[in-house]
């Protein structure tokens, strides 16, 4: 744990019954730090958080703040800012009253409290609703205030649990604009934000912990972990990216996949020989009707708005019934149609090789082979 | 025939039926089974033996200090059952559904089953348990006002509990959590959250209990206590002891012009926190 460490969860597990929801799960957030959770249903994001809210008691491990081992003190007393998926706000009182109502729970005087609801309405620009009811706003209003609300209590740490779930696509896009700008005026809160979106986990965090099956399963910064992910779940989870079977070429990270030959970032000097997965994002690879490439054939076709995604299967690759992969492509006329055969043309720079679970594939990895070490090495 | 056609023609072809005539059937029902008593009550209360229609009955009726002691026992005894109804019936609704202990779910369908009972049945074990050969030997007990009261609050408090009950089961956990997260203490949590969201259907049971309270006629007679004559105590001895029908009948008009008059004021009152907030219109 470092100095300024402002959350560390220290192997935190949580059982309930037979079921494990978060297993040994170990985290340090510092302050000024936006940390994303970011996992499918069930990897057991939204317990990590609600251990350090105190709304459930870990089975084992200790959850500290700022140093303070706080596993067994109520939510009361940790002073955290908690917003939640349907934001929770309180439908008898105003928004005023929302915004206040951790400041009347601490016992501050009425024209202070006052004072620190009028500035919180200002930070989520919701000035002039301050005597309104929770039923009269709108949903991105209603998530304003849940955060004014978090924020009131000026708390050392701000938990966001799915805050954009319930806004419809647009809403949830300017939202989180607003989510990064409040983030970069407050630079001594530290922000915990559990998502199954990747985008939002993209856009809004420094760094972000991928999980799965109860588990962190890599963790690094969002750049890091897009461009160089450290194993096959994160690669596909965070960005969709293709896994092709590749064979190391040389230490450098020059892979063969098939009988194309790549230039790949590695996360270590790699093991010649060695089978890795080739990590490429749809929207590097390019689709021709002939040329160079692998031969594939076109299987389905999409027309998105902005661009088509295609999806060819590639003969071979040492994989039977062959290895189905997505492309991005501009909308433009002559695309060939579903069922020809077409040459899937893999990017010259940008691939990333990525271990194949329980694969040996870089020289530090000779005798471990999990895929946060592999990170480690990067 | 074109489609335009059909569209044109169906409305025409088609037989109209007044809103009027449906609305007829329920209300002539209504005027039979209920409207038509009441009028005949109150026309009796403004009749004397001879036929005549006066105003004498109601004069010495509400100038008579057992119908003042009637009105005095009715609200006291319905206020005070109401009043303990609400209080055990909240807490009773929170401990089952926020502090969950092993059979709190068979506890709830027990309570519930009281609903099923008579209240006279209620009022006949009470006999058991303060009765002069009862377990409990209270003296006097069973035969004063706080017996009734006692028994009126045993027998009703489900009818607070349950619409509770179901008002906090849609009570989101996650509102709770936040509450506490914001520094409220489990009291505070109660008092500030819980208790101002439930508060409608508290108050929903509670009206319905204030005015089956008012009426409650089977736990009063059975426990049979003498100087505890309540409004319907006292149509029940004006109408079948004494046969002084146009006294009975001034009693039960006070009697319905009472519970009308509760029944608009708790609408009234809601009505207005309505306005202020939709989530607290029952």
């Amino acid at each position: 744990m470092t100095e300024s460490s402002a959350v560390q969860f220290d192997r935190v597990s949580v059982r309930y019954g037979q079921v494990t929801a978060l297993r040994d799960f170990s985290l340090d957030v510092a302050t000024g730090e936006t940390v994303a959770l970011l996992g499918p249903s069930g990897s057991g994001k939204s317990t990590a958080l609600k251990a350090l809210a105190g709304f459930v008691r870990p089975t084992s491990g200790r959850v500290l703040l700022a140093g303070q081992d706080v596993t067994g003190v109520p939510p009361h007393k940790r002073g955290l800012g908690v917003v939640v998926q349907q934001y929770a706000l309180f439908p008898h009182l105003t928004v005023a009253d929302n915004i206040g109502f951790g400041l009347r729970a601490r016992r501050m005087r009425r024209a202070e409290s006052a004072r620190r609801v009028e500035e919180m309405l200002e930070l989520v620009g919701m000035e002039r609703y301050g005597r309104r009811y929770p039923r009269e706003l709108s949903g991105g209003q209603q998530q304003r205030v849940a955060i004014a609300r978090a924020l009131a209590i000026r708390p050392p740490v701000l938990l966001l649990d799915e805050p954009l779930s319930a806004l419809d696509a647009q809403l949830r896009a300017d939202m989180l604009d607003e989510l990064r700008q409040l983030r970069d005026e407050l630079p001594d809160i530290a922000i915990l934000y559990v998502t199954h979106d990747q985008t939002e986990a993209l856009t809004l965090a420094h760094r972000i912990a991928v999980m799965r099956e109860a588990e962190l399963l890599d963790l690094d910064t969002a750049q890091g972990l897009y461009r160089q992910p450290p194993s096959e779940f994160t690669a596909a989870f965070l960005g969709g990216a293709n896994l092709l079977p590749a064979t190391v070429r040389d230490a450098n990270g020059t892979v063969d996949v098939g009988a194309v030959t790549v230039n790949a970032m590695a996360p270590g000097p790699l093991v010649p020989g060695a089978h890795v997965r080739l990590a490429v994002r749809p929207h590097t690879i390019g689709v021709r009707r002939d040329g160079p490439g692998l031969a594939a054939v076109l299987t389905g076709l999409q027309w998105r708005g902005a661009n088509y995604r295609l999806t060819c299967l590639i003969a071979g690759l040492d994989e039977p019934g062959g290895v189905s992969v997505h492309a991005d492509v501009p909308s433009v006329d002559g695309l060939p149609r579903v069922g020809s055969p077409v040459r899937v043309r893999l990017p010259e720079h940008g691939a990333a090789v990525v271990a194949r679970a329980g694969a040996a594939s870089t020289a530090g990895d000779a005798g471990e082979s999990s895929p946060q070490n592999l990170a480690g090495v990067a | 025939m074109t489609t335009a056609a059909l569209a044109v023609e169906r409305p025409a072809r088609a037989t109209r039926v007044s809103p009027l005539l449906w609305a007829l059937p329920p209300l002539v029902v209504l005027a039979g089974f209920l409207i038509y008593p009441l009028v005949l009550v109150g026309v009796q209360s403004v009749t004397n033996e001879d036929g005549v229609r006066t105003l004498e009955t109601w004069r010495s009726v509400l100038a008579a200090g057992e119908f003042h002691r009637a009105i005095g026992n009715t609200v006291l005894i319905a206020g005070a059952a109401t009043a303990g109804c609400i209080v055990l019936g909240t807490f009773f609704a929170v401990v089952l559904a926020l502090v969950p202990f092993p059979g709190s779910g068979a506890a709830a369908r027990a309570i519930d089953t009281v609903l099923a009972f008579p209240s006279f049945l209620i009022a006949l074990s009470f006999t058991f348990l303060y009765g002069a050969a009862g377990v409990l030997q209270l003296g006097d007990f069973l035969y004063s006002r706080w017996c009734v009261i006692l028994a009126e609050i045993t027998f009703y408090t489900p009818f607070v509990m349950r619409p509770a009950l179901a008002a906090l089961t849609h009570l989101p956990a996650e509102r709770l959590a936040v509450a506490a997260s914001l520094g409220a203490r489990p009291g505070q949590v109660l008092r500030r959250v819980v208790l101002p969201e439930i508060a409608p259907a508290v108050a929903a049971g509670g009206a319905l209990t204030l005015l089956l309270t008012l009426n409650e006629f089977g736990i009063v007679l059975f426990i049979g206590a003498k100087d505890v004559i309540t409004l319907p105590m006292l149509v029940h001895s004006k109408g079948v002891v004494t046969f002084d029908y146009p006294s009975a009948c001034v009693v039960a008009v006070v009697e319905v012009a009472l519970s009308v008059l509760l029944y608009l004021l708790y609408r009234r009152i809601f009505r207005r926190k309505g306005a202020r907030g939709a989530d607290l219109v029952p």
